[in-house]
């Protein structure tokens, strides 16, 4: 059979040759089918050649490239920067493994290997594993496990935990759990768990296994991981150290390590990758000069422009999720907090918290603890009442104050809401004209919302006596500042009487901005797209003069209407054509008419710092491809 | 047949492989509250040992084999479930 | 000697099941490395039978097949991946023609591959003696110069059930089914000329792997008046279904309480899965022989035979296919050497067999 090894060396390395030509081209023109189908055939024939020989491990990967590349050629799509990744990860590790296979045989560890390229293919998100958590903590299956009636009493004795959780569908494919778990070495005791709860006995499924199975022995780590060898990705092995604290170890893949990076490399890593992504446009409006001389040298920029935006993007993405950082630590302190404060005034609150182990970009896990506190104090302090008014208001004596925090798309959700006794325009309004922050009948046209939002302006606080627990001066306008540096919003919804909620958005990541640029009195603007609900053009004819404003018609709403160029104090435009923007920044729908609409550009915002600092509306400024500045205006600041 | 009923009791005795899980089954839906023997089992396949921690029957008779016996009995009774 | 052309892009392929069917002893070989040579080899080296990669660069195998078909009908066994896609393509082969399929050769050479050769060989082997359903081919490629090539088979139109007064529908439990090499066609065949209203469920053990059953299934439903579905969890047997074992495991009847019940079960120690003598063998012992139909059709080797003839010696109904509608008579052939079939059927007398059993 020598003969069919030699055979296989050479055909298996031209198959990994044209499957490399076919990634080259994709990694030009994600769409190529033809590159697909060729990627496919070499994959295809590649997957059943070394079936043939003692590498089940490559079999593996490349079934599971394969069966991307099936999804693939289905849907008619492209593949994405991290799936190309992924592909010309597998396609060398094949490589590295026929010259093993040469040299004598696939190297210990492969097996692992395979099983993380196999799932890098099949998500996306794993293609850079990430270290597991930051804090030195248990992960849960092994606190489950330690509390564990069978197993508690008899953890002096281990030296090894694990947590066997075989593939519901095992049974089919010969296998037996329980004689896998009968030939660990030395093992002191199990426990089994079902999955879910137990079915009853009419619908259970007698094929289908339903447990997992929580163990302890006495033996070594490795021992312990030899017995399970055949079940790598249904077993997770653990160490039992002296303490709770002992470094965890997942039996995971022989060369992954966690590796502890300072936050600041990190910070300066993300930094650079923006700094990527703005030149990267720079070539775009290379591109462009270029058409005018010599369009296929302008075809050739644009393809290296695209396989630039592959690679960037995919940095940017790793970055992305290796800054992601679970708030947990963070927010482990509100709950007490939030106790001690309610004791200090003679609140009975009941104080609960969801979604802290959401996880975000370490800047907004970092941040974003200041504003909430603020938040918690204000509400315990201002929003929630006595026990007494409570009852007299008829309420249950307990308060309750709840932080909820959320994913939605990219975008963190936080949630502040208390069912206190909420916050009244009116009084907010009289308070607003007291203070002198605004005129008394420009107090009078705001609405309800506008009223409410008045609370964010500097020096206002709606307590009537100064507390200790919220102090003067440190009001809900720093708590705005600091969502704002964070480039989120911040919401109220309150109803006298029946409590208020404080409703944060912000972006779960936080390297570049999705800017929209406008043209206004003769300048370039960026406006932050995730602030913009709408662009449209419609006549100038049909925005009319009411009072002192403007609106105009938008699908059968009316709204109103301000000149961007005036608000920034210049002459107002003039043309036929108006070209609006509507945004929803300040809780209400504004169209903002600008002279031009220009492109959407992916850029880095730094904060406005120096001369701009003290320029009202000013939210930052970004680095344009030709080495110009954009101003990015702060459209709250700028419409409050 | 290593899975039988004899006196209202449902003996499992020797090897049980896979497919008397099915068995088991049946004979745990039609005897309900009926005990099992198992002093006489020598193994049990992973399908009857979860119909057994999912049932929990009473045991009329702890198996003499040492795995089944020490190990495997208390994990399919214990208070975690 | 049995003339065997092996059409393969892969050099390796090639020279491994080129080698193992020169072992053999009684095949001689010769190989196509596309699918333009293979159609070039018909004439010049006349094989008895083919075997057929599916993907190959230029024209891919079922174009291949396809031409085959066309200007040299001969036996073609298609070498096909066990994956969801493999399957999809290779009931299509089926169903253009080809007469079995095999899985692609694997696991370590070092190892030995006794086990996989010795299935390859008797399949290509039982393959060459197949007989080609030429006039269906004939209809089909009609179809197909009509420019619908992927499953554009019409819906059968299939008769509603005549109940004649004063009769009433004879309460039978169960069709049970079993199939093997040329399956997939003949199913399409038979299960498309249920009516609608067919009183009983049909359970079906087809020889298969895995991950072919739920294409198959797919594919059957599509072409059938009533509802065919993969058995992947245990369900209440209901009249009208169509129950297709899932491949590489067992289909059992079990019951919980009164309610018949239809499983997979993990392969038993049997040679063929999903196995029809244990099919067989639980339906009969929790609905009873005498209320089963027993249908045993084209297939190699015996599985079945020896259960169906104890349910037919216990009062149930049982029918084979008869040898010259089947692609190879060894199950339905067994059945009737030991004298375990009511009725010895040709492929489209089998519907209306059933029917006529359903009417009374």
């Amino acid at each position: 059979m020598d003969e069919l090894l030699e055979q296989f060396l050479l055909e298996g390395r031209d198959l990994i040759v044209e499957a490399h030509r076919a990634l080259d081209v994709l990694a030009l023109n994600p769409g190529d089918t033809a590159a697909v189908d060729s990627l496919f055939r070499a994959t295809h024939t590649l997957k059943g050649s070394v079936a043939l020989f003692d590498m089940a491990p490559a079999e593996t990967v490349l079934h599971a490239a394969e069966t991307r590349l099936v999804g693939v050629r289905r849907s008619g799509m492209s593949t994405d920067p991290e799936l190309h990744a992924a592909l010309v990860a597998t396609i060398d590790q094949v490589d590295r493994w026929i010259d093993a296979l040469e040299a004598g045989g696939l190297p210990d560890g492969a097996a692992g290997l395979g099983e993380q390229l196999s799932q890098a293919l099949s998500s996306a998100e794993a293609v850079v594993h990430l270290p597991k958590r930051e804090e030195e903590e248990d992960p849960a299956w092994l606190v489950q496990l330690r509390a564990r009636a069978m197993l508690r009493n008899r953890l002096a004795d281990a030296t090894t935990a694990f947590r066997y959780t075989p593939d519901s569908d095992c049974f089919f494919r010969g296998d037996d759990p329980l004689s896998l778990i009968a030939a660990v070495p030395e093992l002191i005791a199990v426990a089994i768990v079902p999955n879910t709860d137990w079915p009853s006995l009419e619908t259970i499924d007698p094929f289908r296994c339903i447990v997992s199975i929580d163990g302890l022995s006495g033996a070594g780590i490795e021992a312990v991981q030899a017995a399970f060898r055949l079940v790598p990705d249904q077993i997770v092995i653990a160490p039992l150290g002296s303490s709770a604290h002992a470094p965890q170890r997942l039996m995971d893949f022989g060369a992954e390590t966690t590796l502890r990076v300072d936050s600041n490399s990190l910070d300066r890593l993300a930094r650079q990758a923006g700094e990527l992504t703005v030149a990267r446009s720079g070539l775009k409006t290379l591109a462009a000069r270029a058409d005018a001389i010599d369009s296929s040298l302008a075809q050739d920029l644009r393809r290296a422009e695209a396989a630039i935006e592959q690679a960037s993007s995919a940095l940017s993405h790793s970055i992305s999720a290796i800054r992601r950082v679970s708030l947990a630590p963070t927010l482990r302190r509100m709950p007490r907090l939030a106790r001690e404060l309610a004791e200090s005034l003679g609140k009975d609150i009941g104080f609960s918290l969801v979604g802290d182990s959401v996880r975000a970009d370490k800047q907004i896990a970092d941040m974003l603890f200041e504003p909430l506190l603020h938040l918690l104090r204000n509400a315990i302090d201002h929003g929630v009442e006595t026990p007494e008014a409570r009852i007299a208001a008829g309420k249950s004596a307990k308060a309750q104050v709840a932080l909820q925090i959320a994913i939605e798309g990219d975008r963190l959700i936080a949630t502040m809401s208390d069912d206190g006794r909420g916050i009244d325009p009116t009084l907010v309004r009289a308070g607003a004209v007291e203070k002198a922050l605004i005129e008394a009948d420009a107090a009078l046209t705001l609405s309800d919302v506008q009223a409410q939002r008045l609370i964010f302006l500097p020096g206002f606080s709606t307590a009537a006596e100064v507390s200790t627990v919220s102090g003067r001066g440190v009001g809900m306008d720093a708590v705005l500042r600091a969502i704002e540096r964070l480039q989120g919003t911040i919401d109220i919804h309150s109803e006298p009487g029946a409590g208020t909620r404080f409703h944060i958005s912000l972006p779960v990541n936080a390297i570049t901005t999705r800017l929209l640029t406008v043209v206004s009195g003769g300048t370039t603007y960026g406006l932050r797209l995730d602030q913009i609900v709408e662009t449209t053009r419609i006549d100038a004819d049909a925005i009319t003069m009411v009072g002192q404003g403007q609106v105009c018609m938008i699908r059968d709403r009316v709204l109103p209407v301000m000149d961007l160029a005036q608000l920034l104090g210049q002459p107002g435009e003039t043309s036929d054509i108006a070209r609006l923007v509507v945004t929803e920044v300040t809780g209400e729908s504004v169209a903002l008419r600008v002279r031009a609409l220009g492109e959407r550009i992916d850029a880095m915002v730094r904060a406005r710092s120096g001369l701009l600092a003290s320029v009202p509306a000013v939210g930052g400024t970004s680095v344009l491809a030709d080495g110009s500045v954009l101003i990015v205006l702060d459209l709250p600041e700028l419409l409050a | 047949m290593s899975i039988a009923i004899r006196d209202g009791v449902i003996m499992i005795a020797g090897h049980c492989p896979v497919e008397e899980a099915e068995m088991l089954l049946v004979a745990l839906l039609e005897n309900p509250g009926s005990g099992v023997d198992l002093s006489a089992a020598t193994r049990l396949h992973m399908a009857v040992a979860q119909l057994l921690a999912a049932a929990k029957p009473p045991v009329v008779a702890a198996p003499r084999d040492a795995f089944l016996r020490d190990m495997l009995l208390p994990a399919l009774f214990h208070l975690d479930q | 000697m049995t003339r065997l052309l092996i059409v393969d892009d892969s050099p390796l392929m090639r020279k491994l099941l080129a080698g193992i069917f020169s072992d053999a002893g009684d095949f001689e070989v010769a190989v196509a490395r596309s699918a333009a040579e293979a159609l070039q080899q018909l004439s010049v080296f006349l094989p008895d039978v083919i075997t057929l990669d599916i993907h190959m660069p230029g024209m891919d195998g079922l174009d291949c097949l396809d031409r085959i078909m066309v200007e040299h009908p001969c036996p073609v066994v298609m070498v096909s991946a066990l994956t969801e896609e493999g399957a999809t393509e290779t009931l299509e082969a089926l169903a253009l023609g080809a007469v079995d399929f095999i899985a692609k050769p694997r696991g370590p050479i070092s190892l030995g591959m006794d086990d996989i050769t010795d299935v390859l060989i008797a399949k290509v082997r039982a393959a060459s003696h197949a007989r080609l359903p030429r006039t269906k081919r004939l209809t089909e490629r009609v179809r197909l110069q009509a420019g619908q090539r992927k499953f554009a088979a019409p819906k059968p139109v299939a008769k509603s059930l005549r109940r004649r007064s004063g009769r009433r529908l004879v309460d039978i439990g169960a069709v049970v089914i079993g199939v093997s090499t040329g399956g997939p066609p003949a199913l399409d065949r038979l299960l498309g000329t249920l009516p609608h209203d067919f009183p009983w469920p049909v359970l079906i053990a087809q020889h298969m792997p895995a991950s072919f059953t739920g294409p198959l299934a797919r594919r059957l439903d599509r072409g059938c008046a009533l509802p065919v579905s993969e058995v992947t969890a245990p369900a209440v047997l209901t009249p009208g279904h169509i129950y297709v074992g899932r491949g590489d495991a067992d289909l059992i009847v079990s019951k919980r309480g009164s309610a018949p019940m239809v499983m997979p079960a993990p392969p038993g120690n049997y040679l063929w899965h999903p196995s029809v003598e244990r099919l067989v063998t639980s339906a009969a012992d929790v609905l009873g022989p005498e209320r089963l139909v027993g249908v045993l059709m084209t297939g190699m080797g015996t599985d079945g035979a020896q259960a169906l003839a104890q349910v037919r010696a216990q009062g149930g109904h049982v029918v084979a296919q008869d040898e010259d509608s089947a692609v190879v008579w060894g199950m339905p052939g067994a059945l009737v050497a030991s004298d375990g079939a009511d009725c010895v059927l040709p492929l489209d007398d089998i519907a209306p067999y059933l029917v006529g059993l359903a009417l009374g």
